[in-house]
């Protein structure tokens, strides 16, 4: 059996169970992770932040709907980069940090995650499932696209992380 | 179009009045992005009286020319008021904006000049990263326009009320 459930480092909790293995035993414990996960779900903090980035999400729909709605000539959101982001955001880590959610000149979602000067996230996701991403750490900064499947894929996941556990070591 | 501070007498290096100066810019000039959404606006996490811009408030449109002002040494009344030259029908409402020197473009390889055209002051950024591979692209220009959000020099001014375009 190979089944990986990627722990959100710093938080402990953990993502969409992720698994290829078709035994009886990986999906009893797929079932069961999923389980867990729609339990952490019911909790009231948790859910208010799942809730927070779907409203968020709703509100750039509705903003954004329209063409030039930056007045500089930006295109208006696209629905399947709409589709894709709210499927990104779901399978984000339950007790991750709510992404500030915008569109951006192309019709396509944007999510930031800022945790002060020169340390943050910022994700571009398209119609297709393109991640367009790019990361500051003080002097590190790294960027590149990645694909949307059924999880948030893991370099992208990995930065995040990285940047939740240095805000938590200095705060 | 009018412009009662486009003759104000500000010089740069070559002695030109900056009024009338078009041309690329040096380093040490300022030049500010307007934003005309709030969509463009985030709150500072360790500061909730401070705003940064969203990466997108930089995002450069389709001919990879983004439009700025040319505002070195306008007081914050006068940026204000280039900025409702920049209001047209379309675009009636003016929430923020986000002033860099052209030192912090210049980091990013970027290159500002002033072409005064559609309006006195404008400023175009051009440079901005082109490879042929779009996905490269997409991901070079936004970690170009993430650098831009945390440069040294950005200070965001956000209005506590819009600027409306009068009927």
């Amino acid at each position: 059996m190979t089944m990986t459930s990627e722990a959100f480092v710093g938080t402990g909790l953990i993502t969409r169970p992720r698994s290829n293995a078709a035994s009886d035993s990986a999906y009893r414990l797929r079932q069961l992770s999923e389980e867990i996960r729609k339990h952490l779900l019911t909790s009231l903090a948790v859910s208010r932040a799942a809730e927070c980035a779907m409203t968020g999400l709703k509100a750039v729909r509705a903003e954004a709907a329209e063409p030039d709605w930056n007045g500089y000539g930006a295109k208006a959101l696209d629905p399947d980069a709409y589709a894709n982001a709210q499927r990104f955001l779901e399978a984000l880590p339950t007790t991750a940090p709510v992404p500030e959610v915008s569109a951006d000149q192309d019709g396509e979602i944007a999510l930031d995650w800022d945790f002060g000067h020169r340390k943050a996230l910022t994700i571009r996701i398209d119609p297709n499932g393109r991640c367009s991403y790019a990361w500051l750490r003080g002097k590190r900064a790294s960027r590149g696209t990645e694909w949307l499947d059924d999880e948030i894929p893991s370099n992208i996941l990995r930065a995040l992380d990285q940047l939740v556990r240095d805000a938590q070591t200095y705060r | 179009m009018t412009n009662w501070f486009a003759t104000r007498k500000l010089t740069d290096k070559s002695g030109a009045g900056v009024g009338t100066f078009k041309g690329r810019l040096t380093a040490t000039e300022l030049v500010t992005r307007f934003i005309f959404t709030r969509n463009n606006i985030a709150k500072d996490k360790n500061n909730p009286a401070a705003y940064r811009p969203k990466p997108n408030a930089f995002d450069p449109p389709a001919d990879l020319e983004l439009s700025t002002a040319h505002v070195t040494q306008l007081t914050d009344d006068e940026i204000w008021s280039v900025g409702r030259l920049t209001l047209t029908p379309k675009r009636r409402k003016l929430y923020a904006r986000a002033d860099l020197k052209v030192a912090d473009y210049e980091k990013s390889k970027l290159v500002a000049t002033r072409d005064n055209d559609p309006f006195e002051r404008h400023t175009v950024v051009t440079g901005w990263p082109n490879p042929s591979d779009p996905d490269d692209r997409k991901s070079q220009i936004l970690a170009t326009c993430l650098e831009l959000c945390h440069a040294d020099s950005l200070k965001m001014v956000v209005l506590d009320e819009p600027i409306v375009l009068a009927d």
